[in-house]
């Protein structure tokens, strides 16, 4: 669709040439991450060919520096920006329980990368009443192909039970617009306000979706970068 | 991040984990300000005497009050 878009003479270098695209999205906090990801596409070709540039800066020379060395070579190095949330290093104070439905794809796997990511979350798909502190809902193209959905939704909203919403948008993954759902969500729950409460979490692929702050798993993060070399 | 804001969502904090919480006690353990080190003269102590004064009372003996601020007229 992109591509569609793009003026045929600019299409064979735009998208022939191997580059990486990266999305720029309405939500300032995936904004940052898509500004890093130009960032350190954009510092590359200087590191890979320091001739090109007569006077890199001298964050660059000692990333330049790092990369001789035999732990990143071949890799390169995120940027970080102060503040971010990835460096915020998020956690449960209290357990969660998060329910999910077997009639709603996808549901269990991303709540089970909730589960890896952070500590003091679990996960059940128990169809009747449990402990749950909230139910996780998964929009994508499928949902509300099955309609025992609807009826847990309705009974979840009943009860009181917290709806949170993840509106995926990676395509390999049933991606879809958000108003798609206007038309395959049963209209009872649309009238019953399912939408217009906390707004829906968006899911983007990549380095969109990761909880940590490094494109390359280093040995350390870097806020802890200091503390390492303190326990080294 | 996507999974970062799905976590907020579900109340998830921004604040240090248990597994920081070690980490900066290794780190403390390590550097060379408390435990077994020295209290220099003049220092206060954990339990807030001065050891200048407390090296030289006996041992033994309650604290003195301390004594009163010297003014000198300029």
């Amino acid at each position: 669709m992109l591509r569609a878009e793009c003026p045929g003479d600019l299409q064979p270098q735009i998208f022939d040439q191997g580059r990486a695209l990266t999305p720029w999205l309405r939500i300032e906090d995936f904004q940052i991450v898509s500004l890093q990801i130009i960032a350190e596409a954009a510092t590359s070709p200087v590191l890979q060919s320091p001739r090109s540039c007569r006077s890199p800066p001298p964050s660059l020379l000692t990333q330049a520096l790092l990369f001789h060395m035999p732990l990143y070579r071949g890799k390169s190095i995120a940027t970080c920006v102060p503040g971010e949330l990835r460096l915020q290093r998020f956690a449960f104070s209290t357990s969660v329980v998060v329910r999910v439905s077997p009639a709603n794809p996808g549901a269990e796997e991303l709540a089970n990368e909730l589960a890896d990511s952070f500590a003091n979350i679990t996960v059940s798909t128990a169809e009747e009443a449990d402990d749950a502190t909230h139910m996780l809902l998964y929009l994508n193209q499928e949902t509300w192909s099955d309609e025992r959905l609807a009826e847990q939704v309705k009974k979840a909203r009943a009860d009181k039970l917290k709806i949170v919403m993840a509106h995926e948008n990676d395509p390999d993954r049933g991606g879809c617009e958000f108003s798609k759902f206007f038309e395959t969500t049963p209209q009872e729950l649309i009238a019953g306000g399912l939408y217009n409460g906390d707004l829906a979490r968006a899911c983007y692929p990549g380095r969109h979706h990761e909880v940590h702050a490094c494109a390359v798993r280093l040995p350390f993060a870097p806020w802890s970068l200091r503390a390492h070399a303190l326990c080294a | 991040m996507s999974l970062i804001l799905l976590a907020k969502a579900l109340g998830a904090t921004p604040g240090k984990t248990k597994q920081d919480l070690n980490l900066f006690r290794r780190i403390l353990a390590r550097l060379p300000l408390g435990g077994n080190r020295p209290v220099a003269r003049g220092e206060l102590t954990d339990d807030g005497n001065d050891t200048a004064e407390a090296s030289a009372r006996p041992q033994g003996a309650a604290p003195s009050a301390a004594p009163p601020p010297t003014v000198t007229a300029v």
